[in-house]
C-alpha cells in the first residue's frame, strides 16, 4: 500500500523539519519526504494542503477495562477512540479493572489488539503485585512480554519498595512511572483543597500531597541512578521541583494532561462529577505553572490521562463518583487549542510533546517521519473547529468535562503502519494488518 | 416578593433581601402557631416529599409539621444511604420522584451536593435539609430567626461559631447567612478544625475560645464528638473540653446578654458545660418551635414562586 500526502506542512521534531512538502508512505514505512514527489504507480494521493502532517500522537496514559468492566472500555473501543483522536500508539496503564501485574493480562491486551485493534497498544506493567505497593511483580518477565515501563498508576507509599523497584527496573532498562500523591496527605480527598472545596463542603487533596511524593521520587531517582517518570504533574511546586532536578542532572521526566492546563478546580462547582479526576484539578497558579513547564521543556509530554467510565460511575453523589476523564479523542485538539493556538508553545514543540518526546521516553514506535521510520502519521487540520460532543465518542467512556466546548486542530487522517485507520472521522474496519507480529 | 430560584439549596445563593423576606414570612407564620387551630390552607393540593438518605428526626419532623400546617399532602420516602448503595443513578431517582408528581422534595444526605445534583434533574422545588458538611440552609434560617427575635439587629452583631467545623452541618450556611445580614463572624476552634481558605469569607479566626467569644453577642455551638473522621483533628474530648467547652466563666467574657444557640443534641461537658446548657436549653426548645414557622415560610415562598 502506497500513500502520498501532498503539500502538507510536515513537522518532524526528530529531524527539526518544518516545511511544506510531500510525504510518501510505502510498505508501512516512510519512503520519502520532499518537495514535488512523483506519484508512484498505484499510490493513493491525499491533498494535505493547509494541513499539518505530523508523526502520530503517542499517548503515554490510557486505560481500558476489559474484561472486568467492558461497559467502561474494551481493547477494541480503546483502539477505535485512539484512531479517531489521532493517536497511533498508546500506552495502557494498570488500573483496578486490569491490574496488568502478570503475563496473561499483558498478553490479553496485545493479542486482543492484534485481532480487533487499529493502533499500537502497549502495556505498562504494575510495579507491585496487585498494585498493593508491597512486593515487586516479575518485572523481567513482563518486560519480555511487551511491557514498555513499570508503575502501579497509583501511589507506592513504601519508600523501600520504590527504591528496590527502581533498582530492579534498571536491570531491565525500563523506566518506572510514579503517581505523585502521598496517600496519607490526600486522605480521601475528592477535589483540590482550598476555598472552593470549603464552599462546596468537599474534602480536599492539598498541593503538598503531590510535592511530597515528587520530592521523594526525585531523591530515589538520584539514589538509584534510574529513570523516574512522574505522571501526571499538576501543581506549581512540583513543576519547579522537577525543573531543579533536571538542572541537577537527575534522570527524571514527567507528563501532564489537557485538563490540567485547561481547567481549574472551579470546574467542580455545581458538583460536576465529570470534573472529578485524580490528581484533582488545581488552581489558576498551577495551570500557569504547568503551561510554563510545557513551554520550557520541564514537562516532557502531554498525555490524555484517559480514564473511560460508564454512567453508573458518574451519575451518583460527588463523593461516590469515580475519578477520571475520557480524554483520548480530545487530547490532541485540546492540546493544540490551548498550547499552539494560544501561542504557549511552537508547532514543533507541540509535536514533540505529543509524539516525538513520549515515543523516545518509552522506546515506542512513532515520533519520527525519517525515511525508514514506521508510517505512523497524522494529518491535523489547524483550521477545523468542532464542538466536543461525548455522544459521538468512539470510546465507551462519555465522561468529558469539555462537553460543548469548541476546540480547533482536529486530526482528519490517522495512518498506522502505512494503513489508513481514520479518515475524516470515519474508521477503517479492524484489525489493522500492520499490528500482526 | 418571592424567591429567585425554584429550589432552596443553600444560603450561598440567597440575597439579603430574600433572607429578610423569609424571616418576615416566618414571623407571620409564628403568630399562626399561637392560634388554637394551627392549620392554614396555603398549600392545599400540593405534595411535599421527604427524601432522607440519613436519619435526622428533628429536621424530618419539622418539615412534616410545616407541610401539614400548610395543608399540603406529605409523604416520607425511605432511601438507602446513597445512590451507589442501591446501584441506582441520581437521574433514576430524580425521574422516579418526578413520576410521583410531588411539588416539593426535601432532601437530607450525608454527602455534599446531593440536593444540588437532584435539583438539576427535576421540575419540582428541592429543599436541602442538610447535605453533610456543606449547607443546611433551614437550620441557618432558624438561627437567624431566633437571633432576630432576641437582638432585633444583625448589623455589627458579633457572632462566634464554635465547633467541629468540617463536620458541622451548618457552619458554612451560618457564615453565608450572618455575613449577608451584616454580622461580624469569628470562627473558633483549633487550627485543625478551621476549613481551608476560610479567610476568604472575610471571617475572623480564633484558635482560643476566650479570644473568640470576647464581647460576642451570639455564640453558636454544635455537637462535638470523636469519630474516625476527626481523630487527627481532635486529640481527645477531654482536651477539647479543657480548651473549648463553653463554661460559665468563659461565657462571662461575652457580652452581658449573649445569646447561646446550640444546633443539635448537646454533649454536656464537651462543647457546653452543664450549667451553661441549662441556661441555653430554653432556647433549644424555642428553636424547635421557630423551626416549624421558618420551614412553613420556605415552603410557602417557594410555592408562590411556582404559581
Amino acid at each position: 500500500m502506497k500513500l502520498l500526502l501532498r503539500n502538507g506542512r510536515v513537522i518532524d521534531p526528530s529531524r527539526n523539519v518544518d516545511r511544506v512538502c510531500d510525504l510518501l508512505l510505502t510498505d508501512g514505512v516512510v519512503a520519502a519526504c520532499d518537495v514535488g514527489l512523483n506519484v508512484p504507480e498505484g499510490a493513493d494521493v491525499y491533498d494535505a494542503a493547509g494541513k499539518w502532517v505530523i508523526p502520530g500522537a503517542v499517548d503515554l496514559n490510557v486505560h481500558f477495562a476489559e474484561p472486568a468492566r467492558a461497559d467502561r472500555e474494551t481493547v477494541a473501543s480503546l483502539s477505535r477512540a485512539a484512531a479517531a483522536g489521532g493517536v497511533t500508539a498508546a500506552v495502557c496503564r494498570p488500573c483496578d479493572d486490569v491490574p496488568l501485574d502478570n503475563i496473561p493480562l499483558a498478553e490479553f491486551l496485545l493479542s486482543k489488539n492484534r485481532r480487533e485493534g487499529l493502533v499500537r497498544l502497549r502495556p505498562v506493567a504494575a510495579l507491585t503485585r496487585g498494585r498493593k505497593g508491597e512486593t515487586l511483580t516479575d518485572v523481567g518477565d513482563l518486560v519480555t512480554g511487551g511491557a514498555v515501563a513499570v508503575g502501579d498508576d497509583r501511589p507506592v507509599m513504601n519508600s523501600q519498595v520504590m527504591r528496590r523497584g527502581l533498582e530492579y527496573a534498571r536491570s531491565f532498562a525500563v523506566p518506572v512511572i510514579t503517581f505523585p500523591e502521598d496517600e496519607s496527605l490526600a486522605a480521601g480527598g475528592v477535589m483540590n483543597e482550598g476555598f472552593v472545596s470549603t464552599t462546596l463542603g468537599l474534602k480536599g487533596v492539598p498541593w503538598s500531597a503531590e510535592e511530597v511524593m515528587v520530592i521523594r521520587d526525585i531523591i530515589l531517582a538520584r539514589m538509584t541512578r534510574w529513570h523516574v517518570h512522574i505522571s501526571p504533574v499538576t501543581v506549581a511546586g512540583a513543576v519547579e521541583l522537577i525543573r531543579r532536578a533536571k538542572a541537577d542532572g537527575i534522570k527524571v521526566t514527567c507528563d501532564t494532561s489537557p485538563h490540567y492546563f485547561w481547567l481549574t478546580e472551579r470546574a467542580v462547582e455545581g458538583y460536576n462529577t465529570f470534573a472529578k479526576v485524580s490528581p484533582p484539578l488545581r488552581g489558576d497558579r498551577d495551570v500557569d505553572a504547568v503551561k510554563a513547564g510545557l513551554a520550557d521543556g520541564t514537562i516532557d509530554a502531554v498525555a490524555s490521562h484517559h480514564v473511560p467510565l460508564s454512567v453508573v460511575d458518574k451519575d451518583v453523589e460527588f463523593n461516590d463518583a469515580a475519578f477520571g476523564v475520557s480524554g483520548l479523542e480530545t487530547f490532541v485538539a485540546l492540546g493544540y487549542t490551548a498550547l499552539v493556538a494560544a501561542a504557549v508553545v511552537s508547532a514543533a514543540d507541540f509535536v514533540r510533546l505529543i509524539s516525538t518526546g513520549p515515543a523516545k521516553l518509552f522506546g515506542l514506535a512513532g515520533g519520527s517521519l525519517a525515511v525508514g521510520a514506521p508510517a505512523d502519521v497524522v494529518v491535523l487540520d489547524p483550521e477545523k473547529a468542532s464542538v466536543i460532543r461525548a455522544a459521538s465518542f468512539f470510546s465507551r467512556g462519555k465522561n468529558t468535562p469539555f462537553e460543548g466546548l469548541t476546540a480547533a486542530g482536529w486530526p482528519v487522517l490517522t495512518v498506522v503502519g502505512g494503513n489508513v485507520v481514520m479518515k475524516d472521522g470515519r474508521l477503517a474496519s479492524p484489525p489493522n494488518p500492520a499490528l500482526a507480529p | 416578593m418571592a424567591l429567585q430560584s425554584k429550589d432552596l439549596l443553600g444560603i450561598q445563593a440567597l440575597s439579603e433581601g430574600e433572607l429578610r423576606v423569609i424571616l418576615d414570612t416566618a414571623a407571620n407564620f409564628q403568630t399562626i402557631a399561637a392560634r388554637p387551630v394551627k392549620k392554614v390552607p396555603a398549600l392545599r393540593g400540593k405534595t411535599v416529599a421527604n427524601l432522607f438518605y440519613e436519619p435526622s428526626t428533628r429536621t424530618r419532623l419539622s418539615f412534616e409539621l410545616a407541610a401539614k400546617r400548610l395543608s399540603a399532602d406529605f409523604i416520607n420516602i425511605t432511601a438507602a444511604t446513597s445512590s451507589a448503595a442501591t446501584g441506582e443513578t441520581l437521574t433514576d431517582t430524580a425521574k422516579t420522584v418526578e413520576a410521583m408528581q410531588v411539588d416539593f422534595l426535601v432532601v437530607r444526605h450525608s454527602m455534599a451536593g446531593a440536593a444540588h445534583q437532584l435539583a438539576r434533574q427535576v421540575q419540582c422545588s428541592v429543599i436541602n435539609a442538610g447535605d453533610g458538611p456543606h449547607e443546611h440552609p433551614t437550620q441557618t434560617l432558624v438561627d437567624l430567626f431566633t437571633i432576630w427575635e432576641h437582638k432585633k439587629r444583625f448589623e455589627g452583631l458579633k457572632v462566634a461559631i464554635v465547633g467541629d467545623h468540617p463536620r458541622s452541618p451548618a457552619t458554612i450556611s451560618n457564615i453565608y447567612g450572618l455575613k449577608k445580614m451584616g454580622a461580624e463572624v469569628t470562627l473558633v476552634g483549633p487550627s485543625t478544625l478551621i476549613p481551608p481558605g476560610v479567610e476568604q469569607f472575610r471571617v475572623r479566626v480564633a484558635t482560643r475560645l476566650e479570644e473568640g467569644i470576647a464581647g460576642a453577642d451570639v455564640i453558636l455551638l454544635s455537637r462535638v464528638e470523636i469519630t474516625d473522621a476527626n481523630r487527627l483533628q481532635i486529640p481527645s474530648l477531654r482536651e477539647y473540653a479543657r480548651f473549648y467547652c463553653l463554661t460559665s466563666r468563659r461565657l462571662a467574657l461575652a457580652a452581658e446578654d449573649a445569646l447561646v444557640l446550640h444546633s443539635g443534641s448537646m454533649n454536656r461537658g464537651v462543647e457546653i458545660s452543664p450549667e451553661v446548657a441549662d441556661y441555653a436549653f430554653p432556647l433549644v426548645v424555642q428553636q424547635v418551635t421557630n423551626g416549624i414557622a421558618v420551614r412553613m415560610a420556605v415552603l410557602y415562598l417557594l410555592a408562590g414562586e411556582r404559581e
